[in-house]
């Protein structure tokens, strides 16, 4: 597969529709060495990446209003330059509730940190000193 | 006795003068009369007589001198040479003597003793033979008598001993068939009663046994109606009785009961043959044993076994009640009813059992035209909690409920004869009662029955009070972990955000990053962290409430207040959120708003209601007006402009944990409005939805002002979630 744009090596693309959590997580991760980028739906996920940006890994809530993570996932399989960026999804949601299509894993809310950063380090190869 | 003349002198051939003795002894042979004492010649002729032979023999002198010997004789024993035998043994033997039978002269038969002695001169020659004949005929016949009236005698005596034995033995026969329980009866081949004990009579419903024996058969008979143990009515001619007399033993159970109409009862019979000498049959002896008491403890205990599976098979305890008064008819009863009462406090019948359908239905029809009187005999039981037993249900007891004529002709037709009222009671409080009646069985109850049918309505509440404890603990598990789920559900993000905040913080500081956030930045986070505590903490409060609102003892804090600035306050609190997502709040309020309400309640129900319009209005306009009406219950209107809620889902949104459409994911426990139904409700007050799809929501509040003057509003809404309703579980 290739790719029409390079993806940006330590960008981390969150979607969650809680603010606070959202900011928390966006700010916490920059402490941890990220480039974080954060929208508050599946719908603004969407127009984030069709405008050309590809983080190396999105962090993805599924409950989520206007457009859930369920339905996120599979717009983005739809589309091949999509497909390809690793999700890794959080959720306080049971996860025999309703399956999900193929992502790199699933992370169980309350996050604890240091498991968030380690998968999220799985896909976004490069870390500054 | 004829006096002789002097007889032939023959003896004494030496001539000898006649002196004193031989005087003496012709005196002695002449007068003698016990004997015959005469002498016959050498050729056996007659040849003297005595008054003895005279007397014994019949002849007179003249007419027997010169006969022969065998005159005395019968022709028999003539024939057999019987006299010239005797003679001739004389002859020979000198003498010969016997016994035997001789001839009168009127030819009489007489029992003689007879000697004949050969007579011989001095040279040895025969002269002829003397005759001593004694009539033994008297003596004879004194001694047949003697033995006769000895042996007479004799056999009375034995026919007296054997009369007081036979006396005896019968009157101990009687001793014990008067006291066994069973009934004996021995009847002729004609088919009447020769015999029957007390105990017989009893059965048949007459004093005594003599009276029995008296009576016509057939009319002891035509006083009963007898059948085969499956109701069958039993021809008299297969009853063993009738059997026995045809001379086969049989025995057969059988149901009988005085006509018209007693009681029924019940009867083991055997009957068996007694032979003649000859084999003919003589007698046919029948006993009866009655076990109608045994039978009715038997059904008793059976059926209070089945009524015990039955209760315990299934939670849905109207239909085991029904079943349970299925199973009394004809078991114990003939009618059996349960009654439950309503919430409304009116006995509604459950159940009522006949074995005839078309009664059930004509019973149904009665009770719908006359239900129970509050004064009868059912809510008497209800109200007391006590059974009732009428052992005789008279007229005059009908004609006490009957409301009318009607009603009393049905009553009477019915021809009630015995009943018992018990009540079904859980947690001390009854909530129906059972009925058993009798009436075509002509059974009556006893002590023994009522205690029976409060156990088994005792087991039946018990049945009851089990399957709404269970279904109510269901409820509440159910209620729990659905509450558990959701919350543990709910909880999980605001930690995340805490536990992000302080983890990063923590490890920050841990690769020694801390100062890099510079102070600002460090207050800023530890700020962020601290607003998320506290909103976790409204959020564990909000819970708890919750779980206080599931509970049936809720609380409520009234004061003075006013509704109109508790109002104020809420769409004050969502004017920025209202215009985050492009909407405003419009409020009208009218008129005196004051009441005696929780406000803190109340602020919930105003906060949840606007909160719920800013949420899911889509951004359209948000009008709250509210306003006292004339009756004195205030008034409030929340009204949005959103996508409304489909008539379908109207109902359950106001459920626990429901929400309109479960997949918009909005934020959100879904017990918003359950919440203010409860609240509401505990005010005395109503909540109403107004909507449709496209159409937006009305919601609609009316509140009674609380005051003690006023009477409570009616909640149109059922308490569905109420545990305490007994319909519907």
């Amino acid at each position: 597969m290739t790719f029409a744009v390079v993806a940006d090596p330590m960008k981390v693309l969150v979607i969650e529709d809680d603010r606070t959590l959202r900011e928390s997580l966006c700010e916490a991760l920059q402490l941890e060495g990220f480039t974080v980028d954060g929208v508050e739906n599946g719908e603004a996920g969407l127009r984030y990446l069709r405008n050309g940006q590809r983080p190396c890994v999105i962090l993805l809530d599924l409950m989520m209003p206007i457009m859930d993570g369920w339905t996120f996932r599979r717009e983005t399989l739809k589309d091949p330059a999509l497909a390809a960026i690793p999700v890794v999804v959080m959720t306080a949601a049971r996860p025999e509730r309703e399956p999900i299509a193929p992502v790199k894993a699933i992370l169980a809310k309350p996050l604890e940190m240091e498991v968030v950063v380690d998968e999220l380090q799985k896909h976004c190869p490069y870390r500054p000193c | 006795m004829h006096p002789v003349s002097p007889p032939t002198p023959f003896l004494a051939p030496r001539s000898a003068p006649v002196d004193a003795a031989s005087g003496l002894l012709e005196l002695l042979i002449e007068q003698v009369v016990d004997y015959a004492i005469y002498v016959l010649d050498r050729t056996g002729h007659v040849a003297s007589w005595n008054a003895g032979a005279q007397r014994i023999k019949g002849y007179t002198q003249a007419e027997i001198i010169g006969k022969p010997y065998a005159i005395f004789f019968s022709d028999e024993d003539r024939q057999h040479g019987r006299p010239d035998a005797i003679l001739a043994a004389a002859r020979t033997n000198g003498r010969y003597q016997e016994e035997g039978w001789r001839i009168r002269k009127d030819g009489s038969r007489f029992w003689a003793s007879a000697v004949v002695t050969a007579l011989r001169g001095e040279d040895g020659e025969l002269r002829g033979f003397a005759k001593i004949t004694r009539d033994l005929t008297e003596r004879r016949q004194a001694e047949e008598e003697a033995r006769r009236a000895a042996a007479e005698r004799a056999a009375r005596e034995q026919s007296d001993r054997d009369a007081a034995e036979l006396r005896r033995s019968r009157d101990q026969l009687n001793l014990i068939l008067r006291s066994i329980n069973e009934g004996v009866t021995a009847q002729d081949t004609h088919g009447r009663l020769v015999f029957a004990n007390d105990a017989a009579a009893q059965l048949c419903g007459l004093s005594s046994g003599q009276a029995m024996i008296e009576a016509e058969p057939q009319e002891i008979f035509a006083g009963f109606q007898v059948s085969r143990e499956d109701g069958t009515p039993f021809d008299p001619e297969d009853l063993p009785g009738r059997k026995a007399l045809r001379g086969n033993a049989s025995s057969a159970i059988v149901r009988f009961r005085a006509k018209p109409a007693g009681e029924e009862r019940w009867s083991f019979v055997s009957s068996a043959p007694v032979f003649d000498a000859k084999g003919n049959v003589d007698l046919a002896v029948t006993v009866f044993r009655e076990f109608t008491e045994r039978r009715r403890v038997e059904t008793a205990w059976r059926f209070l076994a089945e009524t015990s599976a039955v209760l315990g098979s299934s939670l849905d305890y109207a239909s085991t009640l029904r079943q349970v008064a299925s199973l009394a008819v004809p078991a114990i009863a003939d009618w059996c009813t349960v009654e439950i009462v309503s919430a409304q406090g009116v006995l509604e019948q459950l159940a009522v059992a006949h074995p005839d359908p078309d009664k059930v239905a004509l019973a149904k029809e009665w009770r719908r035209r006359w239900p129970p009187s509050r004064e009868g005999t059912a809510y008497r039981v209800l109200r007391e909690g006590e059974p009732i037993l009428l052992p005789h249900v008279t007229d005059e007891t009908v004609d006490a409920v009957a409301s009318d004529p009607d009603h009393r002709r049905m009553a009477r037709e019915f021809g009630l004869r015995s009943a018992m009222v018990v009540p079904l009671i859980v947690g001390q409080q009854p909530f129906g009662v059972v009925s058993f009646l009798t009436s075509e069985s002509g059974r009556t109850y006893n002590g023994q029955d009522l205690i029976l049918a409060t156990e088994v309505a005792r087991r039946a509440s018990l049945a009851v009070e089990n399957a709404r404890a269970y279904t109510e603990t269901k409820l509440a598990v159910q209620t729990r972990d659905n509450f558990l789920a959701i919350a543990s559900h709910e909880l999980r993000t605001p930690l995340s955000a805490l536990t992000v905040l302080t983890t990063s913080l923590v490890r920050a500081a841990a690769q020694g990053r801390l100062m890099s956030l510079g102070a600002d930045g460090l207050k800023d986070r530890m700020e962020r962290a601290e607003r998320q505590t506290r909103q976790l903490a409204r959020l564990v409060d909000r819970l708890l409430d919750v779980s206080r609102l599931s509970s049936r003892d809720l609380r409520l804090d009234r004061e003075e207040m006013n509704l109109g600035d508790v109002i104020r306050d809420v769409v004050s609190r969502y004017e920025d959120a209202a215009a985050e997502v492009g909407s405003h709040i419009k409020l009208t309020a009218v008129g005196d708003l004051t009441g005696y309400w929780d406000k803190a309640r109340l602020d919930q129900v105003v906060t949840n209601l606007v909160g719920n319009a800013v949420k899911y209005g889509a951004g359209a306009p948000i009008e709250v007006i509210v306003g006292a009406s004339r009756t004195g219950h205030v008034r409030l209107v929340i009204k949005d402009g959103g996508p409304g809620i489909a008539p379908e889902d109207q109902e359950r949104i106001f459920d626990q944990y429901e929400r309109a459409s479960p997949s918009d994911n909005i934020p959100g426990m879904g017990l918003g409005l359950w919440i203010v139904r409860r609240l509401v409700a505990a005010h005395g007050g109503a909540v109403t939805l107004d909507s449709a799809r496209g159409r937006g929501s009305v919601f609609t509040v009316i509140l009674p002002s609380g005051r003690k003057t006023e009477d409570e509003a009616p909640n149109p809404l059922p308490a569905k979630d109420d545990p305490g309703s007994i319909r519907g579980v």
